[in-house]
């Protein structure tokens, strides 16, 4: 208990936690304004005209062209406020609300690093990183904090071991670990980067980077918290990430988890580098006051982050609940830190037919989604459902009186050939959204 | 955690290597090619060299003839002059089926396939065009009023003594006539000239476009077969007159030269022209590297196989269909629906299979894995 104690109460720099501020917003408003000048929020906020909802979130709708290219500015200025600790509670939750709202209008363009952001921000709310070595302390001098409860910079490394952790804990199954894949696919496409691109097309590469991604991810947390690898295990983060950076589109991702790894350094280095920045930390070790106080807020900010994590830690495994394969049907595979573990293909072709009627329309699926709204639909089981209820729609302002839809669809996993993904007699305008079990979804091996 | 040292740390390290040295020992050597990225490079070059720029001076040549004809139309306003640019035209739209699985680059930001081959035709635009003297064809409004199905209305609507007669009493219509075909040639040539010398050009045959993201080469161009093998072969020569896309509501006017009555033609050099493609076969008849070649060097043959055999089907499908695509509509649609689901498979082999074994990415947006 007393280690336990220490852990969550024992008075530490605030420094980590200032830093890692500074990076976050840094990092946040970098990945904003790209966003921007790849022209990318036209292209996904608002040239579409259909948006894939989470389920339970259909009322979340884009803003057009104006509303979305103001709420990216807002991000913008929000991140940045977060870096130089400007109104930091208000940013930060602005922050938060802004992204999470762009992040639920279209799961097309789900990535768990984008989840990653949200939920970093969210957590950031309830930590007090404004409280030094910012805007705000200058302003009100009074509100500097030297030293918070270890659990405010605890949080944020427990949040990174659940990343890295889940992560390598995905990777553990036979087609990563015995087959490599879906790296074999992908490596030998890659063997255009510079240096190591002649080594991709190997087989044996496929199954290094496989391996040690997996190695990686599980144990490099540990690695971290220890203080005499940390500096070692840092260099294994940055090469690692860079690797990846490399090699894949995974845009700022690596660079986020490069940035944020910082956490784990010690109070101290922290103090160093912020003073060299021109941070007025004072050797805080004799320091004997502790000025956070421990209120019936903490404990509450406490008791919700316990129901936060124990949420975050069932997630990944929501996938147990459902028959079938995982990597097949994705039920319960968003949110659960699975990254790059499948190479996903399909084509899937929707008729439209009316009751009582002989007449058949098959459509046209460019006229209704984006090239990247199509790919994402055309592998994953509810956003065809979803594409089906909205053709239903479509069809009925067209003059159907009782749309049947229907879809005929391939899909190919991890190289294997395509097979029928759907089963292709069900009316699928019939079916209801939700989380129940799709068995309308037809099994991968038979 | 103090336990764990940077012994251990640097062990476990050295353990991966092992691992991976082992591996290395036992492989099944897949790939005998030690370099993938210089077969893409080869195939880029042969795409370039033989398939592109051949296809396009080709096109650049009867597009040349076309306006040659139609100006000697407009001297001699006779039935022969009138046959011969009606041959010219057809050789025209053949040899724009060839280049058609390349609009990309130059094509693209030229608009070339909607300036030349946007149909079907605006009949009453056209007319009206006429009429009021409009020949500014290269813009948006006009994409439908020109090109090869608008000269296609002008001279194969009626028969050869109606059509001299109609020219011969309506100046301005010789002068749209006219505007037609140069618009249809200095585009074309402009594209052409793009092809062979350019910015996109030398890029398209670096060794920075050697890889399978958006912007390389193969990438740009199996996102053009996917991209264009749907909406301008399967959906815009088939299924839109077959009426798959309207509820079976056939729309015979909406065929590929609708009035010149060759649409299976077209349609068979069209499927010719990607089969080249697949295969690295330039107009020549010369072979070089290929998208098969790739696929069958990453030990993925049997997909190779199946594209070529289902674009082969699709062949003998369309061999089977009347000459005139809005006659077969009209007396046995079904085949056309035929036509349709086999098109539909080889989308599949292409779309699922054959991009995903390739590692091909259709937009430079991040992703974490599908």
């Amino acid at each position: 208990m007393l280690d336990f104690n220490k852990h969550m109460y024992s008075p530490k720099s605030i420094a980590p936690l200032v830093t890692f501020r500074i990076l976050f917003g840094a990092i946040m408003a970098i990945s904003i304004f790209r966003f921007y000048y790849h022209g990318w929020i036209t292209e996904l906020y608002v040239d579409p005209s259909y948006y894939f909802t989470f389920y339970g979130f259909d009322w979340i709708k884009p803003l057009g062209n104006t509303g979305m290219h103001l709420a990216f500015l807002t991000l913008f200025l929000a991140a940045i406020a977060i870096a130089v600790g400007a109104f930091y509670r208000f940013s930060i939750t602005l922050f938060f609300l802004v992204f999470t709202y762009i992040e639920l209008i279209d799961k097309t363009n789900y990535l768990n690093h984008y989840y990653f952001v949200s939920i970093v921000s969210f957590l950031l709310i309830w930590l007090p990183a404004g409280r030094k070595f910012s805007l705000d302390c200058l302003r009100q001098p009074s509100s500097i904090m030297n030293q918070v409860p270890a659990w405010n910079i605890n949080v944020l490394k427990l949040q990174l071991a659940f990343v890295y952790i889940f992560a390598g804990i995905a990777k553990l199954t036979p087609s990563w670990i015995i087959e490599a894949m879906p790296l074999k696919l992908w490596l030998p496409s890659l063997s255009s980067t510079p240096i190591i691109g002649g080594l991709l097309q190997y087989e044996w590469m496929a199954y290094f980077f496989s391996w040690s991604g997996a190695l990686y991810d599980l144990s490099i947390v540990f690695f971290l918290l220890s203080s005499r690898c940390r500096p070692l295990a840092y260099l294994a983060v940055v090469l690692f990430h860079i690797m990846t950076a490399l090699l894949f589109q995974i845009g700022m991702f690596p660079y986020i988890m490069i940035l944020c790894t910082t956490i784990f350094f010690s109070g101290t280095f922290h103090e160093k580098m912020l003073n060299k920045l021109g941070a007025s930390f004072a050797n805080t070790k004799t320091e004997s006051s502790y000025p956070y106080l421990r209120d019936i807020k903490e404990k509450y900010i406490l008791t919700f982050l316990v129901v936060f994590f124990c949420i975050q830690i069932l997630l990944p495994f929501r996938y147990l609940l459902y028959p079938g394969d995982l990597y097949w049907t994705e039920q319960g595979y968003r949110f659960s830190w699975r990254v790059m573990l499948m190479e996903k293909a399909g084509h899937a072709t929707f008729l439209i037919k009316d009751t009582g009627s002989e007449k058949v329309d098959f459509v046209k699926n460019y006229d209704y989604l984006s090239p990247q709204q199509e790919k994402m639909m055309s592998t994953q089981a509810d956003m065809i459902l979803q594409y089906a209820h909205h053709l239903a729609d479509v069809y009925k302002e067209k003059g159907f009186v009782n749309p049947q839809v229907n879809v005929q669809s391939k899909v190919t996993l991890n190289g294997r050939r395509s097979k029928t993904y759907i089963d292709p007699a069900v009316d699928l305008s019939k079916i209801q959204r939700g989380w129940r079990h799709k068995d309308w979804i037809l099994p991968l091996n038979e | 955690m103090r336990h764990l040292s940077p012994s251990l740390f640097s062990m476990l390290l050295l353990l991966l290597l092992c691992f991976a040295c082992e591996t290395d020992d036992t492989q099944t050597s897949k790939n005998d090619n030690p370099i993938l990225s210089a077969l893409r490079l080869e195939i880029a070059s042969n795409l370039a060299n033989n398939l592109i720029q051949p296809s396009f001076q080709k096109l650049a040549v009867s597009t040349e003839d076309l306006e040659i004809k139609v100006a000697v139309f407009a001297e001699e306003q006779s039935e022969e002059a009138l046959t011969a640019l009606r041959a010219s035209l057809a050789a025209s739209w053949e040899s724009w089926q060839y280049a058609s699985p390349y609009q990309y680059g130059p094509a693209e930001s030229n608009t070339l396939r909607k300036i030349v081959n946007t149909y079907p035709t605006n009949v009453e635009k056209i007319e009206g065009n006429i009429r009021e003297k409009i020949y500014a064809l290269n813009s948006f409004s006009n994409f439908e009023a020109g090109g090869f199905p608008a000269i296609d209305y002008l001279i194969n609507a009626e028969n050869a003594e109606a059509t001299v007669a109609k020219f011969a009493s309506d100046e301005n219509r010789f002068i749209y006539l006219k505007q037609l075909a140069s618009t249809i040639h200095s585009t074309v040539s402009t594209v052409q000239a793009q092809f062979i010398d350019g910015a996109f050009i030398q890029g398209f045959i670096s060794e920075d476009a050697s890889g399978m993201d958006v912007g390389s080469a193969l990438g740009m161009q199996v996102n053009a077969i996917d991209f264009h093998f749907q909406r301008a072969v399967r959906d815009g020569k088939v299924a839109i007159p077959a009426g798959i896309r309207s509820s079976g509501v056939t729309r015979t006017k909406a065929t590929e030269a609708n009035y010149a009555g060759y649409s299976r033609q077209l349609l068979l050099e069209s499927l010719k022209s990607y089969i080249n493609l697949f295969k690295g076969i330039g107009i020549n008849k010369q072979v070089g590297p290929s998208l098969f070649a790739y696929l069958e060097e990453i030990n993925q043959t049997t997909i190779a196989e199946d594209i070529e055999q289902k674009l082969n089907e699709v062949v003998v499908l369309v061999q089977n269909l009347d000459d005139d695509l809005s006659v077969q509509i009209e007396i046995d649609n079904q085949k056309m629906v035929d036509v349709f689901l086999a098109m539909q498979e080889v989308v599949t082999l292409i779309k699922s299979d054959m991009v995903s074994v390739m590692g091909v990415t259709i937009t430079n947006q991040d992703n974490d894995g599908d």
